[in-house]
């Protein structure tokens, strides 16, 4: 066995600065096929962070896809799940659509039979003058396997949706992610891990 | 010539002449524009072709260099005389990739286009050694007698 596998070999003193709940309106929805892990980095001390998310070069072109809500309609939950032997965690994505249109519909229909990694921006942007502020604000669902849809639901009779979509997507019943959300940090600075979001954005996010 | 240069091609005479906009056309820019952009052109509407065209202008010319990052990478380096420098596609030049790439050459795997070098370069301190003759046996001699 390794020396520090699986140890604690840390310490977590008191965070004195805010947390701040939520996540931003904005996700982003990438092909879980088109994630080039192969040439993806992660830091040399820490696997769930994540240093360069690359895309692979293929046609059609591989993006990364916005999706907007309003007003803080996007959520995220993760939770461990005990297997019988191993201990995995379940990511979940729960985001709506206000609209109904037959773009919005084919979205859901393609987005329902495919898998998709999804970034996600945290309210929560802790500073640090040693490390780098920013490690805290944007983060990696579904990295291992992707994440599907699990749900999709409509009522058009809901005062809460009025009519929009609501959407979960998660990890598969029998396969769940080996590592809880991935942050991603990339350069040292929020300045360049924004400029490779900018790098991975779909033209269609600028309209 | 690609759909994309041949909508081109035609785009001033289309935008400028009423009669240039056939339905062959607005056929060839809802295919380049779902191309470029991802997105459906809407096919009532004759300003959003020309909005359509003017997309497909902007984002073909946006390539201005040799070189092109795999979507999604940053690079950071230390440039010689500018200090700690971060590109990504969209601020890429020729001599950023070129002074990049002569750093880090192992890191050509992440260039979706780059110039072919006119020579291998060999980095300093390691020599090429030609591998010895390998002389095959007959298949007479593995035949048994």
């Amino acid at each position: 066995m390794t020396i520090g596998c699986n140890q604690i070999v840390d310490c977590i003193l008191k965070n004195c600065e805010n947390l701040v709940p939520g996540i931003k309106d904005v996700a982003y929805f990438i092909n879980w096929d088109c994630v080039d892990k192969d040439l993806s980095t992660f830091d040399v001390n820490n696997p769930l962070l994540l240093t360069q998310l690359v895309l692979k070069t293929a046609s059609p072109t591989c993006y990364a896809f916005c999706v907007e809500g309003y007003n803080y309609s996007n959520e995220h939950t993760v939770a461990m799940v005990k297997k019988t032997y191993q201990k995995v965690w379940d990511h979940n994505f729960i985001f709506r659509i206000f609209d109904n249109t037959p773009e919005v519909k084919q979205w859901i229909e393609n987005a329902k039979d495919s898998r998709f990694v999804v970034i996600i921006e945290n309210n929560y942007n802790k500073p640090d003058a040693v490390l780098g502020a920013g490690r805290t604000v944007f983060e990696v669902l579904g990295w291992d396997f992707g994440l599907e849809l699990n749900a999709a639901e409509r009522d058009v009779k809901s005062d809460e949706m009025l009519g929009g979509w609501m959407l979960t997507a998660g990890c598969s019943d029998l396969l769940k992610e080996s590592y809880m959300p991935l942050s991603f940090f990339v350069g040292g600075t929020i300045a360049a891990t924004r400029a490779a979001i900018a790098s991975l954005l779909a033209p269609c996010c600028e309209d | 010539m690609s759909l994309i240069d041949e909508v081109i091609a035609f785009s001033r005479e289309y935008i400028n002449h009423r009669a240039a906009r056939t339905p062959e056309r607005k056929r060839q820019i809802r295919e380049a524009a779902k191309l470029v952009t991802g997105r459906s052109v809407n096919i009532s509407c004759g300003t959003c072709y020309i909005e359509a065209l003017f997309k497909i202008i902007k984002y073909t010319n946006m390539a201005f260099s040799q070189f092109e990052l795999k979507r999604g990478y940053v690079a950071v380096f230390d440039h010689l005389y500018k200090g700690r420098k971060t590109f990504t596609n969209k601020e890429i030049t020729d001599e950023l990739a070129s002074e990049f790439l002569r750093q880090h050459p192992e890191r050509i795997v992440y260039f979706a286009k780059a110039p072919r070098p006119a020579a291998p370069t060999i980095p300093s301190g390691i020599t090429i050694v030609e591998p010895p003759q390998v002389v095959k046996p007959t298949t007479s001699t593995l035949l048994p007698a």
